[in-house]
């Protein structure tokens, strides 16, 4: 008998082999629910940190404006005195 | 394609994660049945039926439809199997051919489990193209056409794979005297 025979024969009864079931559904369904969450949650954190951070910024800006000084101001201010 | 794998599928890619649920309960038996044959260990086969069905969710908006939806998946599964091998075999997994000899016991008919099993054992030797092509043509009865097809190889090449793993399966067959102890098959 040739190999070849002996793999054709194996494989015919291999075949017919019960293979025991699965049940997968519920756990595919949690995998592709997990692989689409990790690319929202990063985005959602990170708009988050960007808006706090842009908050932050806004505040730091309305207070400086309102404190806001010509850095000359001191230099010149006596000049002016002089000229009038 | 029949008309509840079409409903499915569209409700799956409107959002319906149930209707793919169903999808996957509905060819879940092919598809482990397809595993099996690329990995024996029950725990391993299941892992590889959830990467099928996780890459056959994710590929689905590229499904035309002018296939059975089973036909489609297979060649998911072929590539997911295929991968599985390429990982495997930098690993240098073999599963020792000795342990055939228990195997002689049944002398009238070839028990289908066990028979795998060799096989199994047997085609591991192989490289995993070859050891897929021999794969695909004796369990799965493919043509070399059609595994060329999911493959995405020429069918020069896969007849050339074909040829290359019979010569060596029939050197491994001398080298470790498998005919001897396959003797009771004939």
């Amino acid at each position: 008998m040739d190999i070849l025979d002996a793999i054709k024969k194996l494989a015919d009864a291999a075949r017919d082999e019960t293979v025991p079931e699965t049940d997968v559904a519920a756990a595919v369904l949690q995998r592709v629910q997990e692989e689409r969450e990790p690319v929202i949650l990063p985005f959602g954190i990170f708009a988050t940190a960007s808006a706090a951070a842009a908050a932050v910024m806004l505040a730091v800006t309305a207070y400086s404006w309102a404190a806001w000084n010509d850095p000359l101001f001191a230099l010149f201010a006596h000049l002016r005195m002089v000229m009038l | 394609m029949s008309d509840t794998d079409r409903r499915d599928i569209q409700a799956c890619l409107d959002g319906d994660d149930e209707a793919y649920a169903r999808l996957v309960r509905r060819y879940e038996p092919q598809v482990a049945r397809q595993m099996h044959r690329f990995d024996r260990d029950p725990a391993v086969r299941e892992e590889l039926v959830q990467d099928v069905f996780v890459e056959v969710y994710y590929s689905l908006e590229g499904f035309r439809g002018d296939a059975p939806f089973l036909h489609w998946m297979r060649r998911i599964a072929t590539r997911v199997g295929y991968r599985h091998w390429k990982r495997q075999s930098r690993r240098t997994r073999q599963v020792p051919l000795e342990e055939w000899d228990g195997v002689a016991e049944t002398d009238e008919s070839v028990d289908p489990a066990k028979a795998g099993a060799m096989l199994h054992a047997l085609f591991a030797r192989l490289p995993p193209k070859e050891r897929l092509v021999m794969t695909l043509l004796y369990f799965e009865e493919c043509s070399t056409a059609e595994i060329a097809e999911r493959m995405g190889w020429t069918r020069p090449m896969v007849k050339m794979r074909a040829y290359r793993a019979r010569n060596k399966l029939k050197e491994v067959a001398e080298r470790e005297h498998l005919l001897e102890k396959l003797g009771w098959i004939s």
